[in-house]
């Protein structure tokens, strides 16, 4: 028929997934091992005009099916067009896969029109096949179409072969990359994750919507790799999860690039907070022994009950620590002490900020460290503090 | 999220401490010019970060690189540039310090422990500011 031999030509074999469902579905099993390699062209090839003896065979019932479905030609026209597909198909189809008939219906339109140009021969809206270009993506958007009962997975895994021998594709590859890494970054990782998962499958696709929403990367789609990525994406969603319980309020928001979002805005705030702090203690007075004396309260106070060896003496510990610190304060002198080499790196950091680099610094570095450190150098300090020439 | 993080809070506070005092010992008492103003500012914002990533120290690749950014900045500092590069902070890869050079698990994990510590230290500065400012009252 002429029809079947026109479409022989155009390479794209006739298959109506809902049409034919059943001499079709021998073929599935024959697709899935080839599927799941990367590079089997020939084999695609191959079983493409196995399909198409096949369809010799049922063309009487194949053809008026073929003739019969409006969406054929703009399936096919999908299928050839990854990249503006997959975008449409992302942004417009609901989170996870909803029902394919309406993505379906949807897509179709949109994508068709990408596709023509892509293919550089406008097809008609309708069974016309694209001329010479469109072969080997009929062909081989064919071979994943053609077992009815495929998954997504399975035809994003010959799409991805195929893909191979497609040059028209190369110019979409951008395109998709661009996609995919959007879809990361954005909140369509459902798809992502549901495409990966697909890509894994090694079952016949479902209804073609599922297949185009997620392209695989060009030359990606290994098992391999689309495991590790999804790994790599889940340990991600961890993070995201980890990083949702510190950032108030990110309970309610759902989504990367929402949650994205939240945590920039919040550490941004946080930083202003510091600025802003930084600019009112800068400009208050210097009040620092009653600063400092407070503040280590503060903290002591605030300590569980860790690594003190005498809880008993801590207190004064601290006290005299306090008095030291305060004695230092006001005196520029500190011979009598020898400062430990507790914290000499840090303090030469922390010097770095300050104008001027007064010597006692790193002593009260080493002294305050030592009373951070509470009982580590406990006796060290202790001993340095006998030392000193203010004593409790 | 270490809730409260003590040890963290407490190296915090005696490190950032530190630094205030150096910074405050120079000071000059009221008149000051806005020049001095926002240099004491930019001093005390220096040490605040200073502080977290020291007391962090090297565990942590944010704190890395704002330490590597302080080294640079003491040496640039020895021509008085006092140039403005501020502490690098820009949007996340970038709001977290050092955070181009990561991959995006890893800065995760480091924005994390980041936000902890900035959180830490905005703390410390308000208890700063607050007992500083209440001493201050009741000496008045």
């Amino acid at each position: 028929m002429d029809k079947q031999h026109y479409l022989m030509n155009a390479g794209i074999p006739l298959q109506i997934e809902a049409s034919m469902p059943i001499p079709w579905s021998s073929d599935q099993s024959f697709f899935n091992p080839n599927s799941s390699v990367d590079h089997h062209f020939d084999s695609d090839a191959f079983a493409l005009r196995h399909l198409i003896g096949k369809l010799d065979r049922s063309s009487p019932a194949a053809l008026p099916s073929l003739a019969a479905d409006p969406g054929f030609a703009e399936r096919a026209a999908k299928f050839s067009c990854f990249g503006s597909r997959s975008f449409n198909g992302r942004t417009s189809s609901p989170p996870g896969s909803a029902t394919p008939g309406q993505s379906m219906v949807a897509l179709p339109r949109v994508a068709s029109s990408p596709s023509l140009k892509l293919n550089g021969s406008p097809p008609p809206r309708n069974r016309k096949l694209p001329g010479s270009g469109a072969n080997s993506n009929e062909e081989s958007s064919v071979s994943e179409q053609i077992p009815s009962g495929e998954t997504g997975s399975n035809s994003r895994k010959r799409k991805s072969a195929s893909r191979g021998k497609n040059k028209d594709h190369r110019s979409n590859s951008p395109k998709e990359d661009e996609n995919l890494k959007r879809s990361k970054q954005t909140e369509n990782c459902e798809n992502e994750q549901e495409c990966n998962e697909n890509k894994t499958n090694q079952k016949p696709p479902e209804p073609p919507k599922d297949y185009i929403h997620v392209r695989a990367r060009r030359g990606q789609a290994t098992d391999s790799h689309s495991l590790a990525e999804r790994v790599r994406r889940e340990k991600i969603s961890e993070r995201m999860k980890l990083l949702q319980d510190l950032v108030p309020g990110c309970n309610k928001v759902t989504g990367k690039a929402l949650m994205l979002d939240e945590i920039i805005n919040y550490v941004q705030s946080l930083q202003r907070q510091v600025e802003f702090l930084s600019m009112k203690l800068a400009s208050v007075n210097p009040d620092m022994e009653n600063l400092l004396s407070k503040d280590m309260y503060q903290q002591s106070t605030s300590l569980p009950q860790q690594m003190y060896p005498l809880d008993s003496s801590s207190p004064a510990y601290y006290h005299h620590h306090q008095n030291v610190q305060q004695q230092q304060l006001h005196s520029t002198n500190i011979s009598s002490v020898d400062p430990l080499p507790l914290d000499a790196s840090l303090g030469i950091q922390i010097d770095g900020f300050a104008q001027n680099l007064p010597q006692f610094p790193a002593f009260t570095e080493d002294d305050l460290h030592s009373i951070v450190q509470m009982g580590f150098i406990h006796n060290t300090v202790q001993n340095q503090t006998s030392n000193m020439k203010v004593e409790l | 999220m270490k809730n409260p993080n003590y040890p963290l809070k407490k190296r915090l506070a005696s490190r950032f401490l530190k630094a205030l005092e150096k910074i405050k010992y120079n000071m000059s008492p009221s008149p000051v010019s806005i020049e001095e103003k926002r240099r004491r500012h930019r001093a005390v914002r220096g040490a605040a970060y200073a502080s977290m990533a020291s007391s962090v120290g090297p565990r942590r690749a944010w704190s890395r690189a704002l330490l590597r950014k302080m080294r640079e900045r003491k040496r640039a500092r020895r021509n008085p540039r006092n140039a403005d590069t501020r502490f690098g902070l820009n949007q996340l890869c970038d709001v977290v310090p050092g955070g181009e050079a990561m991959d995006s698990r890893s800065l995760l994990n480091e924005t994390a422990h980041y936000i902890e510590c900035l959180v830490a230290q905005v703390q410390i500065m308000r208890e700063i500011l607050h007992s500083s400012s209440s001493s201050s009252s009741t000496t008045l």
